[in-house]
């Protein structure tokens, strides 16, 4: 995909007829209001509203596919800061501080913030999709096995870095995630594991049943137990970003466009460990990481930022090779075969119009989705305002609605039934549940690019110590690891078993 | 400014939301009666699909769902029923009334790979094919700038090197697998197998230089035709899309390994109700503008009928077993 | 009362972890590969499950002997466990009732029930409420988005 202007202009005129627009503004809204509900995240989103492109005819229909994705992403963040409900395991990083944020009053700058750190990184990794995809689509093929090993086995050390003092807690809370996704099929060899002789276990747990038991049905106990009234009692102090929230978050969502649109790239690297290792670097560099977890606006900005990004760096791969980055990707190519257009190579060849359009479209569809959700904030922060009595019911309502949607199988609306109860569980018990969520996430990709690493070097060990971009996230990982022992032990060690509640 | 954005948001939402029920409110089901299999079908036809929508089994189901609806004249509703590479979906069919209001999308070779390995809910027996419409040929193939130029080439250097050069495929227990192990029977070589969880991840490492060849499914090749160089298709034919590469056969090896789709009903299905479906179904996959579009995305249309599958699918479980003894060893 | 402490919630959840990594040990331990060459399937749970043995048992150790400041749990009071189970036994039948009532159906119940035990609103408005939410439900995502939710007897 070679890029050249005229090329660009005329995606553009394509993009701004008004049908087009129209459809657009269409996707991005309805694709908001669907992620918006709390229990339905961006995977189920696009899955439930992808029939309705079907009756358009293929430019209009992927515009809105594309704009759909979009609004879904962002809606999933929106529950994540108003209701503490994160919509993708992407999302997480958003919640922590950005539901403290609301818990502030802070919600309306913090969804501020949200949108414009939304936008600013997907307009600038758009610009690297535009202008550099060809040179990029190699960075996409430079991981094999080894390097992906590496990546997870950094995003999970990080992970339980993250849990601060807590570090045996969150170290049980990953093993618990990465062993619970352990049940059902191998990915690779199809051998039954954990499943105890039933064929329901078979289907294995969906990470996407996992994420709304511990955060929306989770949540929900939480808030009945308590016979609240509304979800937080704070009155809502600011609608929209001061200039100090955005001198705070600028760097921020600079840092993370970049971090997420490079790990974008990957198809094998899920959203939600660019999130992750985009807040994390935001803490380290930042000059008030104590802030972190309690309500730092640029926490939210790095996460958010890195989740837009890293949905642009998709786009290269999905173009450049027809390969798809995440489930949410993999259903948009799903949409797109439908029209008989096979992403890759061969669709810049035989339908350059069209890439460019859709190209050209996504630069509007940001725009669109900016003009959109900083008038709706106002409207998002109300979400918090229903009385919890009615909230809380449908909140579960729709967490059935997103659990059921993604394989169509009640046995994962039970088992977000039971992570809800666990999340309530370890909320009460100070358990961490990020580690948890990642570790889901990560722990079959983490298996099966071990297991094809230890075939390709036929057993050594080693493979993940003589490839260089392999070995930097290896010792990366292995700091880390080490940071965390001696946090943990230069302190009085009774504080192990005590001092997690900070 | 607020509020006009909001009425603006409502009224866009009303107009699409009224022109949608107009479209689909149409369609109402019949109601139901309990009379013989004669009259089959009467009622809307539930079609299973086991694997993730947008997936290639579902794009097929989709392709198929108007022109069966014309055939059979009633409603077909697409479900899905996802996980266990199909397993969970496929028990759910032996299970259902076999009235032949549950129908189900199959793969080969997985139904007859999952109940060798492990118990899985189904046995290979009790998925009764209707039809078997597209064929998927695995090919061998290797990057543009690999020293490999034909099979012979390719071959020689593994005979030189067991168990050095890299093979990638999607997942272990699958075609891909099988259509290894049967290469290094037949040739007396030993690669390195490397399971994928899929064609994306197999081709990317693939693309990156990571292993050295795949076994790959024909459409990905197609997709891929400008980067890479396929040694020989595992198919009966040579493959239309790719004219000058030879099949397995003819360089005297006898390989022929493929996923393939089809349909099929719950064991017990009365025999007329399997002959219409058959009908409907071989009636669309003879079809010249499908099997266009079809090969135009990589694929071989097929049409096998119900007798034809069950042998085929006999004779493949033999091969297979063979094979899968040998692993077990 | 039982895990009223932090310390005790600390011995008995590493009891309950220890007890099983050592359940999913034995489970995965019956995980049978024939093709698993430099990582078989089992591996990996097998590790994990030991994981979880240790840490259960740190906790467990760590706890008993911890000699710190009590710290105390915030656990609901009884009418708040109250709440909690009636909820989750709601919830629960829910669950059970959709697929025979189909979703529609099962979904007012359980909104109506609900919103009534925790709100104690009038109850007509919570049902002209919760019929207008299914209805949306219904027709949106049923009817226009095609979603294949279980449908019950009457075809809703």
């Amino acid at each position: 995909m070679s890029f050249s202007w005229s090329l660009l202009l005329q995606g553009f005129t394509q993009a701004l007829t008004p049908v087009n627009l129209l459809y657009a503004i269409l996707g991005s809204l309805v694709g908001t209001l669907v992620g918006v509900l709390p229990g339905i995240g961006p995977t189920s989103a696009i899955a439930i509203l992808l029939p309705l492109t079907t009756i358009l005819p293929p430019l209009p229909a992927i515009i809105m596919m594309a704009a759909i994705y979009y609004g879904a992403m962002y809606g999933g963040s929106t529950t994540a800061i108003v209701v503490n409900i994160p919509g993708e395991a992407s999302s997480v990083p958003t919640a922590m501080d950005g539901y403290q944020l609301a818990r502030q009053g802070r919600g309306g700058p913090a969804l501020g913030i949200a949108a414009i750190s939304s936008f600013v990184a997907g307009t600038i990794s758009l610009v690297g999709l535009t202008f550099f995809a060809p040179l990029l689509a190699g960075v996409a093929l430079a991981f094999g096995p080894p390097e992906y090993f590496a990546l997870m086995f950094m995003a999970l050390s990080l992970v339980i870095s993250l849990s601060g003092r807590a570090l045996l807690k969150g170290l049980i809370a990953t093993a618990l995630g990465l062993l619970v996704a352990m049940v059902g099929l191998d990915p690779l060899t199809g051998e039954a594991r954990l499943t105890f002789g039933t064929v329901s276990l078979m289907a294995g747990v969906n990470f996407i049943s996992v994420i709304i038991g511990l955060f929306a049905i989770g949540e929900v106990l939480v808030n009945i137990e308590r016979a609240a009234l509304s979800i937080y009692e704070n009155k809502i102090r600011d609608w929209l970003p001061g200039l100090e929230d955005l001198k705070y978050s600028l760097g921020a969502m600079l840092r993370s466009s970049v971090i997420g649109f490079f790990l974008g790239l990957l198809p094998g690297c899920s959203p939600a460990v660019t999130t992750f290792i985009a807040y994390d670097a935001e803490k380290k560099v930042s000059k008030r990481p104590h802030l972190f977890g309690r309500g730092a606006i640029e926490g939210v900005a790095a996460a958010e930022g890195a989740n837009n990004a890293t949905c642009s760096g998709g786009f290269v791969p999905l173009f450049s090779f027809g390969i798809p980055s995440g489930p949410a990707l993999a259903v948009l190519l799903g949409g797109f075969m439908m029209y008989g257009l096979q992403p890759g190579p061969m669709l810049f060849k035989e339908n350059p119009n069209l890439v460019w359009a859709i190209i050209a479209s996504m630069y509007i569809g940001n725009v669109i989705l900016l003009v959109l959700n900083l008038p709706l904030v106002g409207l998002w922060a109300r979400i918090a305002l229903i009385p919890f009595p009615i909230l809380g019911p449908l909140i579960i309502l729709f967490s059935v609605i997103g659990a059921y949607s993604v394989r169509f199988l009640m046995f994962d609306v039970w088992v977000a039934l039971i992570f809800g109860i666990l999340g309530y569980l370890m909320r009460k018990l100070n358990f961490p549940l990020a580690p948890m969520v990642l570790a889901t996430v990560l722990a079959q990709m983490l298996e099966t690019s071990l297991k094809q690493s230890l075939v390709l070097s036929s057993g050594s060990p080693l493979i993940f110590f003589t490839r260089p971009i392999a070995a930097v996230f290896m010792i990366l990982a292995l700091v880390m690891i080490a940071w965390g022992l001696w946090l943990q032990f230069s302190g009085r060690s009774a504080q192990l078993a005590a001092d997690e509640s900070d | 400014m607020r509020r006009k954005v909001w009425r603006l948001a409502a009224l866009v939402a009303l107009i699409t939301v009224s022109t949608f029920l107009l479209v689909t409110g149409c369609g109402q089901t019949q109601p139901q009666s309990q009379k013989a299999e004669d009259k089959y079908p009467e009622k809307q036809i539930t079609y299973l699909i086991t694997f993730d929508p947008g997936g290639q089994s579902d794009r097929e189901a989709r392709r198929q769902q108007p022109l069966l609806e014309k055939i059979l004249g009633q409603k077909i509703v697409i479900d899905y029923k996802v996980g266990g590479g199909g397993a969970v979906g496929w028990s759910e069919l032996v299970r259902a009334k076999p009235d032949g209001y549950t129908i189900a999308g199959f793969n080969l070779p997985h139904i007859i790979l999952q109940p060798m390995q492990q118990e899985t809910g189904y046995k290979t027996e009790q998925i009764v094919p209707v039809a078997l419409f597209q064929s998927t040929p695995l090919g061998l193939a290797v990057l543009k700038d690999s020293p490999y130029q034909t099979l012979e080439d390719f071959l020689n250097a593994a005979k030189q090197k067991p168990g050095e050069i890299s093979i990638g495929g999607s997942g272990t227990f699958s075609g891909h697998q099988m259509g290894t192990l049967r290469l290094e029977k037949l040739t007396g070589t030993k690669f390195k197998y490397v399971p994928f969880t899929g064609s994306a991840p197999q081709i990317t490492a693939f693309l990156g230089g990571h292993v050295d060849a795949v076994f790959a499914n024909s459409d990905d090749l197609v997709k891929q035709q400008d980067k890479i160089r396929v040694l020989a298709f595992a198919g009966n034919e040579r493959f239309e899309a790719f004219p000058d590469v030879p099949t397995f056969k003819e360089k005297g090896l006898d390989l022929v390994e493929a996923i393939d789709r089809g349909v099929a009903v719950p064991p017990g299905t009365p025999d007329n109700v399997i002959k219409k479906l058959e009908t409907a179904f071989l009636q669309i996959a003879k079809d010249p503008e499908i099997q266009a579009q079809m090969k135009k995305e990589g694929f071989v249309p097929i049409a096998m009928g119900h007798d034809e599958c069950k042998a085929y699918i006999e004779k493949m479980t033999g091969i297979y077993k063979e094979i899968v003894a040998g692993l077990k060893n | 009362m039982f895990m009223r402490t932090q310390r005790a919630a600390d011995m008995v959840s590493g009891a309950i972890l220890a007890a099983l990594g050592l359940l999913s040990l034995v489970a995965s331990l019956n995980i049978s590969g024939v093709t698993g060459e430099h990582l078989h399937p089992r591996t990996l749970p097998y590790l994990l499950s030991l994981v979880i043995f240790i840490t259960g048992l740190a906790l467990l150790l760590g706890g008993w002997r911890y000699r710190g400041e009590e710290k105390i749990i915030a656990w609901p009071d009884r009418e708040g466990w109250k709440r909690i189970l009636i909820s989750l036994a709601s919830i629960v039948v829910y669950l059970f009732l959709l697929e025979p009532l189909g979703f529609t159906l099962s979904s007012f119940l359980l909104l109506t029930f609900l919103i009534w035990y925790l709100g104690r609103y009038n109850l007509i408005l919570i049902i002209l409420m919760d019929l207008a939410t299914v209805v949306t439900i219904y027709y949106l995502f049923y009817r226009l988005l095609g979603l294949n939710f279980p449908v019950g007897p009457l075809g809703w």
